[in-house]
């Protein structure tokens, strides 16, 4: 990335803990669920950074403590150069403009009590101070660049498909005009033949409000077809980072080998001969996460150093990008 | 909501209605003893005139078209008990004490309730919602007839605030409501705790969060409008229930309601009065779920009778 370009978001060593509730008669401390452990991240205008790993990885976590919406544990993030951190009450509802998120559950991020006019007037409420006549027209306009008529204004949530649900939480996030879309998932829930015009949806707008986005999602194809730069996560933490094309085409991290072999190839000769790496063994939990690297458990290079050392997310003289193993880049 | 649906409801009332009337007049009669018999024996002349003036000599059937002859015209006949007093008199005499005593007390109730609860809701699992969720346990245990003296002890006898029994001053009407709606109190911030804590948990909130809403708009405007929905089907039962089932309350403060006839006239075989205060009860009943049953399609649009 290009280090003139200041970053609309600077995210450091950011870690989401979730205290477990303390068994009765545990002495000691309280267990801690260590979801996301220490990211750093950076998101330059207009970009679209995608956010793939399994599920637990902890995607969704980072998504929502980049909003806030979940209390981060440490680190820093800095939005349009602001410390979001160290923002309270008022001003960190205000600020919180800036950065609006697209949920992955279209039928339950929506007040099914609510009218659609009165979903996306409630924030234009809370931020600005407009007629009655100024925010329906903001409304109406924004509706038809998602694709609804006018004629959803006075229509209830459950009156509509999943596809036109997530179109309007799409307006809802949109409404406030922010600087950086965190999409959670946003298609996951949705049947396929919809999952497309929802993606072909995000990346109009996001092309033509030249908007940032962070793309969360566990599906490999979806990540990049929209995404210009791919991270990928595991067990709380970002295990590599590359440009779309040299992350399909040149993996470095065995994770990310394992995910791209795991994609199937539309085309039956490649598909019948290619080699597919299979991760044996399961995701380890993350209230007691391995020592040293996260992956030695799974890893098919595991070397002594890996259970004593966590390797830095670096760009080594032997990668093209960033990523967090000691092995990648030597022969295997 | 149609008028078609609302008027079919109501249709539905009459067939039912019908169904209680028939039902309790026959139980109450076919239950041993009369409204006649007692231990001091009655001269068998007396008795004959007593059940001549009464239909009483009737045959049943007889009897039963009668009541239903007299109730269409809105007549719910004579007390047997009660010399020269008619079942009516007694309901217009008694219904306006029990039912202002039931609306103070639930005024009361969802005061105390919905204040409690709501406090819980917000601060769960701390002293905020332990020491309320205990006092709500405590009213859910007690009896009234333990609230009942206990606060006169207290308020009456001790600290000489208000008076012990009665229904004359505003005064006293204080310690009856009280007593009254407490379980109700306790109930009502259960289900208000509940309800919400629900509510607080679905992902609409966390998009409210995201929009920059206050705390304060995501409650009142997010939380409550869902979140009282299980007090709100509650209110039509406690309603109904708060103004004919205050016996015990009415017993303790010596009030003139309605809930010392209705217990009564059932000991006392006073068939008729048995008849009208439950088909009074059985209609409050009704009404009160039919209002809460309208109320709820209007805060929940999802909700469609048709």
């Amino acid at each position: 990335m290009n280090s003139q370009i200041p970053s609309v978001l600077k995210v450091r060593d950011l870690k989401v803990h979730y205290a477990l509730r303390k068994s009765l008669f545990a002495w000691g401390s309280t267990p801690t669920l260590k979801a996301v452990q220490g990211v750093s991240l950076d998101l330059a205008p207009g970009e679209v950074l995608g956010l793939v790993g399994e599920s637990g990885c902890g995607k969704s976590s980072l998504g929502r403590a980049l909003m806030r919406l979940q209390e981060p544990s440490g680190g820093t993030i800095e939005i349009l150069g602001k410390d979001f951190l160290s923002m309270r009450g008022k001003e960190l509802r205000l600020f919180r403009r800036n950065i609006q998120m697209v949920f992955q559950d279209p039928y339950a991020s929506l007040n099914p009590r609510m009218t659609v006019s009165e979903t996306l007037a409630e924030p234009l409420k809370a931020h600005f101070r407009l007629s009655y006549a100024e925010s329906q027209t903001r409304i109406v306009k924004l509706l038809d660049q998602v694709g609804l008529s006018k004629g959803s204004l006075k229509k209830y949530p459950h009156e509509f498909s999943g596809g036109q649900r997530q179109r309007i939480a799409i307006a809802r996030a949109l409404i406030l005009e922010p600087k950086i879309l965190v999409a959670d998932e946003p298609v996951s829930s949705l049947d396929v033949s919809v999952q497309a015009q929802i993606l072909n949806l995000l990346k109009e707008i996001q092309k033509s409000l030249g908007l940032s986005m962070i793309f969360i999602s566990h599906n490999l194809a979806v990540v990049k077809y929209i995404s210009d730069r791919i991270s990928v996560m595991y067990l709380g933490g970002i295990v590599e980072t590359a440009d779309r094309k040299s992350l399909y085409e040149k993996p470095l991290h065995p994770y990310t080998q394992a995910l791209v072999s795991a994609v199937p190839i539309a085309d039956p000769k490649i598909e019948r001969e290619r080699k597919r790496i299979v991760l044996t063994g399961e995701l380890p939990s993350a209230e007691n996460p391995p020592q040293g690297c996260a992956f030695h458990t799974r890893c098919p290079w595991v070397v002594p150093q890996c259970l004593q050392e966590k390797p830095e997310l670096l760009k080594t003289p032997s990668s093209t990008h960033p990523v967090a193993c000691f092995e990648a880049g030597k022969s295997h | 909501m149609s008028l078609k649906y609302l008027l079919g409801r109501l249709a539905v009332m009459v067939p039912v209605f019908f169904l209680v009337v028939t039902l309790v007049f026959f139980m109450i009669r076919f239950a041993p003893g009369g409204p006649f018999s007692s231990e001091k024996s009655v001269s068998p002349a007396i008795l004959k005139n007593l059940e001549a003036k009464y239909h009483m000599d009737e045959p049943l059937s007889r009897q039963y078209l009668h009541y239903l002859k007299d109730l269409l015209h809105g007549d719910l006949g004579p007390s047997f008990k009660h010399a020269n007093r008619t079942v009516n008199e007694i309901i217009a005499e008694a219904l306006p004490v029990s039912l202002e005593l039931g609306l103070l007390s639930l005024t009361w109730a969802l005061m105390i309730g919905i204040c409690a609860g709501g406090l819980a809701a917000l601060k769960p699992n701390t002293s905020w919602d332990y020491i309320p969720m205990s006092f709500a346990i405590l009213g859910i245990c007690l009896p009234t007839f333990v609230v009942g003296p206990v606060l006169v002890l207290v308020f009456g006898v001790w600290l000489q605030w208000l008076p012990v029994a009665g229904w004359e001053s505003w005064q006293d009407r204080v310690l009856p409501s009280l007593t009254l709606g407490f379980a109700y109190a306790a109930y009502i911030s259960r289900l208000t705790r509940g309800g919400l804590m629900e509510i607080r948990m679905q992902d609409f909130i966390r998009t409210a969060r995201a929009k920059g809403l206050s705390e304060s708009d995501i409650l009142l405007k997010h939380s409550l409008r869902g979140g009282l929905l299980p007090v709100i089907s509650y209110l039509g039962p406690a309603l109904a229930g708060i103004i004919t089932g205050a016996l015990v309350t009415e017993t303790i403060f010596n009030i003139p309601g309605l809930g010392r006839f209705f217990i009564e006239s059932a000991v006392n075989r006073d068939y008729t009065v048995v008849m009208g205060t439950s088909l009074l009860y059985f209609t409050l009943i009704f009404v009160c779920n039919f209002l809460v049953d309208i109320f709820y399609a209007l805060l929940d649009p999802r909700v469609k009778y048709v």
